[in-house]
């Protein structure tokens, strides 16, 4: 599932358009919905690498560091 | 995997796209890099339910650093002017004249003539020769002179739409010295395209030179040798890549440059320096609607809490969004240092403002996104006058961006323009003296 790093997240809601099912709202911070299908779209276009997949494989995000 | 060029930017925000266009035109083979998928950083462009919303970037403002660069490098700069500032003060539409707009705007917020009188005298002065003391901030710089509230208010709109910063945290030299800057062309303008065509247009100048960008492309780390710069690892497509240059220009923000070239290597002094800069913070509130708000394409509010300006971007752009609707942002000036609970509180109060001060706001507008630029991804990286210089204690790194503007004093987008352009003319300097000294040995 895709979740949010509280501590990077600054809430410019930049990453909402490129969820394909509006599963990302933002106001003030991003959240996900259960609408998400893990498409994982959205990993890469948060600027401040604050988007996070949690699954059976660990943790990855956009940004490499 | 390695490759050689003789510039390096990372990251391609408008700082890094200057730098890059202006060196790729003077003949150095340059790469850009960036990590996310799209160009441009805050000014760039998004698609979202058919309007082409802005990551940052309003307009550019026309006849600065920015446009002389794109004429000097071949870059076509297409803007389409707005129309002449106008002020909501006291209730009333006040339009800023090409002459005598302070005067106008004053006229507005007092009745009294003596303070009028005195206000623009001590203005003149501060900005022609007579620097206020460096701490003095704005506000008490003009509680000098008025105790007006709307007169405060005034200028507290002004300030906060031009130099994204209150009165009470810029200091009063700051602000006359980015008005001294700044003089001449507030005139400004909107992309028919979006923000995204001027990183495109330099990303031309780049590649018609046989320069290079690669989008998705972090990097991971910035290697120096002796106190001077070697290059850079970058992940591209899974892969690290080493890539070898003789200038790195870095337009990731102060922080993510300390990550990427090791506190170690910068220096204690000059990561303190850093860790003075102080961030601009903003909300933009992107709207699609499907009438205007009001007759003009942009307004700056005075007298309310948190909004500073809305602009009906598409009656300068109709191409922004679909036929029969409307592209509009607000824009809002929080107050103190935002915490995650604070913001949305803060986008509540702009909100507010917008359905108090426009009926048809709410019967026809549509949030589309409220966003909030802070910390990691702020409004600018420096307040005006405060941003530090773009050479850093590694030879050939240099920083860029609108937190690098030292010299000029400049802020937002002619801040990280002049920055990038200001590097690359050192950088260029340096490479020449290179290749010279290669020839001569």
């Amino acid at each position: 599932m895709i979740t949010i790093i509280k501590e990077r997240c600054v809430g410019c809601s930049l990453c909402v358009p490129f969820c394909p099912v509006e599963a990302i709202s933002c106001y003030g911070r991003a959240e996900v919905s259960e609408a998400c299908t893990e498409c994982l779209f959205c990993l890469e276009y948060c600027p401040v690498g604050a988007l996070q997949e949690v699954g059976f494989g660990g943790k990855h995000n956009g940004k490499t560091s | 995997m390695e490759k050689q060029v003789d510039v390096l930017v990372i990251g391609s925000g408008i700082g890094g796209m200057c730098a890059g266009a202006y060196l790729a035109h003077k003949g150095y083979k340059t790469l850009v890099v960036e990590a996310l998928p799209r160009i441009g950083g805050h000014c760039s462009t998004i698609e979202y339910k058919g309007i082409k919303c802005t990551t940052g970037v309003v307009g550019p403002g026309l006849g600065g650093p920015l446009e002389e660069l794109f004429h000097e490098v071949g870059a076509e700069f297409n803007v389409r002017p707005c129309g002449t500032p106008h002020y909501l003060i006291n209730g009333r539409v006040v339009e800023l004249p090409p002459r005598g707009g302070l005067r106008a705007l004053l006229s507005a917020a007092t009745g009294d003539e003596k303070e009028i009188e005195g206000l623009l005298k001590a203005f003149s002065k501060a900005i022609d020769w007579a620097d206020p003391p460096e701490a003095l901030s704005m506000r008490e710089w003009l509680l000098q002179h008025s105790r007006n509230k709307s007169v405060l208010d005034v200028f507290q709109t002004m300030t906060a739409a031009t130099a994204i910063v209150s009165i009470d945290r810029i200091s009063a030299k700051g602000f006359f010295q980015f008005l001294r800057q700044h003089r001449g062309f507030r005139q400004w303008g909107v992309c028919p395209e979006g923000s995204i065509a001027l990183p495109k247009a330099l990303g031309k100048v780049i590649t018609e030179r046989e320069g290079e960008i690669w989008t998705s492309s972090p990097a991971l780390r910035i290697h120096s040798e002796d106190g001077v710069v070697k290059g850079a690892t970058i992940s591209k497509e899974g892969r690290e890549v080493n890539v070898g240059a003789s200038v790195v220009l870095s337009n990731c923000g102060p922080r993510r440059t300390v990550d990427l070239v090791g506190r170690e290597n910068l220096g204690k002094e000059y990561i303190e320096e850093l860790g003075k800069l102080t961030p601009a913070h903003a909300i933009i509130i992107h709207i699609k609607s499907d009438a205007l708000l009001f007759d003009l394409d942009h307004l700056l509010i005075s007298g309310a809490r948190r909004l500073i300006a809305v602009f009906q971007l598409t009656m300068v752009c109709p191409e922004l969004a679909p036929e029969g609707t409307h592209y509009i942002v607000a824009a809002g000036d929080p107050v103190g240092s935002l915490g995650p609970s604070e913001a949305a509180h803060e986008i509540d109060l702009c909100l507010k403002e917008m359905r108090d001060l426009f009926p048809g706001f709410e019967s026809h507008g549509e949030i589309l996104m409220t966003g909030v630029y802070h910390e990691g991804w702020p409004a600018m990286f420096s307040i005006a006058g405060e941003a530090m210089t773009q050479r850093t204690p590694i030879v050939n790194l240099y920083a860029v961006g609108d937190g690098f503007n030292a010299e000029a004093g400049m802020t937002a987008m002619a801040g990280a323009a002049g920055s990038g352009v200001a590097a690359g003319k050192d950088a260029a300097m340096r490479l020449e003296l290179g290749k010279r000294r290669k020839r001569d040995s």
